[in-house]
């Protein structure tokens, strides 16, 4: 009872540290970034009319970039093409708040292309762990997608994707379908990434190929830090009545608030 | 959308027309010359993505699947190679030693991860002294973590005496390659487990600071445990 009193009040406090800390960092704004998986093709890529990256090579991946609320246009001109020129592949997609996207150009057919959006908020990742992510950009049906010879139960299907939490550090990816395709890489998967990995070109160019793209920031932190076990260092040994633990907790609230505070001041 | 991208293309012509009826005789030549690029732009028949690879492969000596990979396009927006083989987890020399004057340490490190409990490993024995391996360096970017016992299985820990450390104390890190890198702290606190900033003690990003962790305050012996961390923010100074 005296412990969750004491639970409730330090998230209490807790809370009332964290919404101010939490509203300034608010952005409405999104991040996307682009994959470039049409092999061959150099490009000039145009964000909502304004030309952002000249003579794009295929098989890059651009840093994420900051896109308002609201609906956005992608173009991609051959390189060097009339600002007005026909887009070769063009896309309008609505950007969400808060989110991550990745807009990927990939064939769908023999002749045709087009951008693809997937989601990469996703869920957090327990710490200590990655995850590895597959996507499906490819023109052919669906595949069988491995994870260190295991394969999944479903198929990856054109335009979707599949994922798993891993430990950090090299995996076996391996992707098999008709035709004798078999494509297999092995991954380094960082902590707290999403290093993901493309099905990029056409099977019947015979242009398969495999890309990869890490998505960062979902990391989250260890729960605690267990440093001692023998109470040589104890302030008391004694059982704790209720209101000292109270008021240490306030304290330690207090503390965390200085040390906030002055950890923003000294990065801000 | 093939609209979309054809009517600018006509409208631009159409304006460009009009503006060269009354304009200067150089400036004629200039928006002929632009009348021209978008009518030809506009009404280029066309060509399928294969075609458009085609020419741009006739037009390049290079093949281009062959073309060297820049490490940075530079320019307004940033990208990088997309291929698996390029991939470059860059990683900062790891410490693997750390003196404090002050209390007389002088400490191998390990680098150590999240336990099963989710908490952060620590060492098994009360000498070492552990990093977080999946945070910062220290010296980069963001807060280092470097954690150790106040005290394990009835022994004095190394950071027994964490708490004694002031402002203006130092802390020497070697890191590995035999570089090292000098911390001054800041600030040193006892903070309730039940609050600790832990966000803010394992950030990955923001101003680089070196934290020492262990615990402290009251113990509860039922569970063995203590129930706060003592943490000392230090920041570099060489």
């Amino acid at each position: 009872m005296v412990r969750s009193v004491v639970a409730a009040l330090s998230m209490v406090v807790v809370l009332v540290l964290a919404v101010p800390a939490y509203a300034a960092e608010k952005s409405e704004a999104s991040k996307v970034t682009f994959v470039h998986g049409i092999r061959g093709f150099f490009t000039d890529v145009y964000l909502d009319d304004e030309l952002i990256l000249e003579g794009f090579a295929p098989e890059r991946v651009t840093e994420p970039l900051e896109l308002e609320v609201g609906e956005h246009r992608i173009d991609l001109r051959e390189a060097g093409a009339p600002a007005d020129a026909k887009p070769a592949v063009t896309k309008t997609f609505d950007v969400p708040a808060d989110g991550k996207l990745t807009a990927v150009a990939h064939w769908t057919d023999v002749e045709d292309c087009t951008i693809t959006l997937f989601d990469d908020a996703g869920d957090m990742i327990a710490a200590g762990s990655g995850k590895l992510v597959a996507r499906h950009a490819a023109a052919t049906g669906d595949v069988e997608f491995a994870l260190d010879d295991m394969a999944f139960d479903k198929p990856l299907t054109p335009t979707s994707e599949m994922s798993e939490s891993v430990s950090p550090g090299e995996h076996t990816v391996a992707v098999s379908g008709d035709d004798g395709l078999s494509k297999s890489s092995s991954v380094p998967v960082p902590e707290g990434s999403a290093r993901v990995v493309y099905l990029v070109g056409s099977a019947k160019e015979n242009t398969l190929g495999l890309l990869t793209q890490t998505v960062d920031g979902l990391e989250s932190d260890p729960a605690g830090v267990p440093t001692g076990n023998s109470g040589l260092a104890a302030t008391s040994d004694t059982d704790v009545p209720a209101l000292p633990l109270v008021l240490l907790a306030v304290l330690g609230g207090v503390v965390a608030v200085t040390i906030r505070r002055r950890t923003v001041a000294a990065s801000g | 959308m093939t609209r979309r991208g054809a009517a600018p293309a006509a409208a631009l012509t159409v304006i460009v027309l009009l503006v060269a009826g009354c304009g200067s005789a150089a400036q004629d030549v200039r928006d002929a010359a632009a009348a021209s690029t978008a009518s030809a732009a506009a009404s280029e028949p066309e060509r399928t993505m294969p075609e458009i690879i085609a020419a741009q492969r006739s037009q390049t000596p290079v093949a281009a699947d062959d073309q060297p990979l820049a490490p940075d396009g530079g320019g307004p927006v940033r990208h990088r190679s997309a291929r698996i083989e390029d991939i470059d987890d860059e990683t900062a020399p790891r410490p693997v030693r750390v003196r404090i004057p002050a209390l007389g340490i002088d400490a191998g490190v390990a680098a150590l991860g999240v336990a099963d409990d989710g908490e952060m490993e620590v060492p098994k024995d009360a000498r070492t002294v552990a990093w977080y391996e999946y945070g910062p360096s220290p010296g980069q970017d963001g807060s280092a973590v470097l954690a150790a016992h106040v005290d394990y299985n009835g022994v004095r820990g190394i950071f027994f005496d964490l708490a004694r450390l002031g402002a203006g104390d130092e802390v020497v890190v070697e890191l590995e390659g035999g570089r090292t890198r000098t911390f001054t702290v800041q600030e040193q606190a006892s903070v309730a487990k039940e609050v600790l900033p832990i966000d803010e003690l394992f950030r990955r990003e923001g101003a680089p600071v070196l934290t020492l962790i262990t615990c402290g305050g009251e113990f509860d012996a039922a569970a063995r445990s203590y129930r706060s961390n003592v943490v000392v923010w230090a920041t570099p100074t060489g």
